[in-house]
């Protein structure tokens, strides 16, 4: 595979599209796992499918319409909940399964053969465009400063957000940075695990980092790295056996988080009986 | 005397729930103002009403004569129950650094060295300095409340809100925190609420009692039919322990009649 590399543009692609989407992931899938926003990151995923069939009808970059969905979703998660105290589980099940429904509306509309979804729904790194880098690249610059230059705000936000908005901290601002972030996140990942399967690249890296630190910043730094070890094994197997990259990338992740959890238990056990 | 706080005809409902009902109530500066009331008596709320987690659905609250949306002074809260995730991952240390961000700009917020003392001394005086490495899940309900009340004393705060704040703490902490208080109170305006009359009689300067309608405010001495028509019958429940100064003589009436 080593020297495929250097010979194919898709494998090098492949290659900085794990790195870009590891980042992604680790960053913002940490703060997806601390503020509880897993189902609705699911939700988001799902309901830009209706972005995605809307770019087909109209003709133009489905990610782009995606974006769209996935920004419009999110926010509309967080305004209804906050004016109406609706439940966001029960919001996120609506909005999940209706921009699902109007995805496959519009691509019944769409005038010919019904286009190839599968890339879409489940991913397929071997097949990422050098624009979809540029938007990745972007996503990865935007995502960087916001974090590091708020981090200490952020931290305090997360960590309780009354309490930082008593102390009249921009907790308005943070909500729809992160909403909106995550949005972003969500979509720009569609590519790499697609729309079924990009929920375990955002969940898998930090819930095994958080088995071994305490730490915020640690944790989001080792969900990055246990991120790209993952995404490149899965790259690997996939190329190797000619299995679909998003599938095995998620069942590598996984696999690693069991693993991991079982090596933790291990560690405790191992301390507990030295420290008898 | 200044102004600190100032309630008029304030009503919240939740949904259908009537919280508090037309409460008007002025804290003047360097009150050390107690409130008491049975659970679920509005409390909580009219604390969250002012500081402005809450919206009034009637009325209006202004501290030092601005909204709360404008307003340009640190506050301090201790809340009951800490709304925040036990398992955040966030040492005490840090938890306590998150008060001094007050004032400070979103990007680049720098800690000073000035902050890290603030954090190093609080912690000596409420005597967790050697938790401050711990997560903030290692902590027994009454180490946490006392973050909480570091956290909440960072800020510097000109007026200081503490949702009963001695529940989870044992006697001996209770005391000192109540000392700590007192010192503070030197300088700022404080309002804490408790359901333990006897924690709030001897410390306090003014008390208010709520039952969703503010049914008293002014001097800590308190009647018992004021005290039974606040609580219902159950007297018992507040009376314990040794007799407290609020539970003052009641063949006269005492303290100031209700201004209902
Ligand atoms: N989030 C809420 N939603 C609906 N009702 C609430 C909520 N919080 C409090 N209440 C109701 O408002 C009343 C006052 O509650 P609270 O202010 O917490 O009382 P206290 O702090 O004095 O025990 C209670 O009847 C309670 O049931
Ligand atoms: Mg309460």
């Amino acid at each position: 595979m080593i020297a495929s590399i250097f010979k194919y543009a898709f494998l090098q692609n492949a290659l900085i599209a794990c790195i870009l989407s590891s980042i992604a992931c680790g960053i913002i899938g940490t703060v997806i796992m601390e503020k509880k926003l897993v189902m609705m990151s699911g939700g988001i995923a799902h309901a830009s499918f209706g972005g995605i069939g809307l770019g087909f009808l109209l003709g133009v970059e489905p990610i782009f319409t995606a974006l769209l969905f996935s920004v419009g979703t999110s926010l509309s998660i967080s305004e209804i909940n906050k004016r109406s105290k609706t439940n966001p589980d029960l919001l996120t099940g609506i909005f999940w399964s209706v921009g699902m429904a109007l995805g496959i509306l519009f691509i019944s509309l769409t005038p010919g053969y019904p286009p190839d979804m599968s890339s879409y729904l489940f991913g397929d790194i071997l097949t990422v465009s050098r624009n979809d880098l540029i938007t990745m690249i972007a996503l990865d610059i935007v995502i960087i400063f916001l974090i590091f230059a708020g981090f200490n705000m952020l931290k305090a936000y997360m960590f309780d957000r009354e309490f930082a908005s008593v102390l009249r901290l921009p907790v308005n601002f943070l909500d729809y940075m992160v909403y909106i972030l995550i949005a972003l996140t969500v979509v720009v990942l569609i590519r790499v695990a697609g729309i079924i399967l990009v929920i375990a690249l955002l969940t898998a890296p930090p819930a095994t980092a958080r088995l071994f630190s305490y730490n915020l910043k640690n944790i989001m730094l080792i969900s990055i790295l246990t991120g790209l070890v993952l995404c490149l094994t899965g790259l690997f197997i996939s190329y190797s056996y000619n299995i679909p990259s998003g599938a095995v990338i998620v069942l590598v992740s996984g696999a690693a988080y069991l693993v991991s959890a079982l090596i933790k238990r291990l560690i405790n056990k191992i301390r507990l009986s030295s420290a008898v | 005397m200044k102004k600190v706080i100032e309630i008029e005809n304030l009503s919240v409902f939740y949904n259908e729930i009537c919280a508090l009902e037309n409460i008007n109530l002025t804290v003047y500066e360097k009150d050390f103002l107690g409130i008491i009331g049975p659970n679920g008596g509005g409390k909580s709320t009219l604390l969250k009403v002012i500081m402005g987690l809450l919206k009034p659905s009637k009325g209006a609250v202004k501290i030092y004569g601005h909204s709360i949306d404008s307003l340009r002074v640190p506050i301090g809260y201790v809340p009951q129950f800490g709304s925040f995730d036990r398992e955040f991952p966030i040492s005490v240390e840090d938890a306590v650094l998150t008060g001094c961000l007050y004032g400070k700009k979103l990007f680049f917020p720098k800690f000073l060295n000035d902050d890290h003392n603030t954090v190093s001394t609080l912690l000596k005086e409420l005597n967790i300095h050697d938790l401050r490495k711990r997560q903030i899940g290692e902590l027994s309900g009454g180490q946490l409340q006392k973050v909480l009340i570091a956290r909440a004393l960072a800020a510097k705060p000109k007026i200081l809100f503490l949702d009963e704040p001695t529940a989870s703490v044992d006697t001996s902490a209770q005391g000192e925190l109540m000392e700590l208080l007192k010192e503070l109170n030197k300088k700022i305006t404080i309002v804490m609420v408790s359901h333990d009359i006897g924690a709030i009689s001897s410390n306090v300067k003014t008390i208010a009692c709520l039952n969703t309608q503010l049914y008293y405010h002014g001097n800590p001495e308190l009647d018992n039919c004021m005290v039974e028509k606040l609580y219902g019958c159950n007297i018992d429940l507040i009376a314990h322990g040794v007799p407290h100064r609020v539970l003052g003589t009641h063949k006269e009436k005492s303290g100031k009649e209700e201004n209902k």
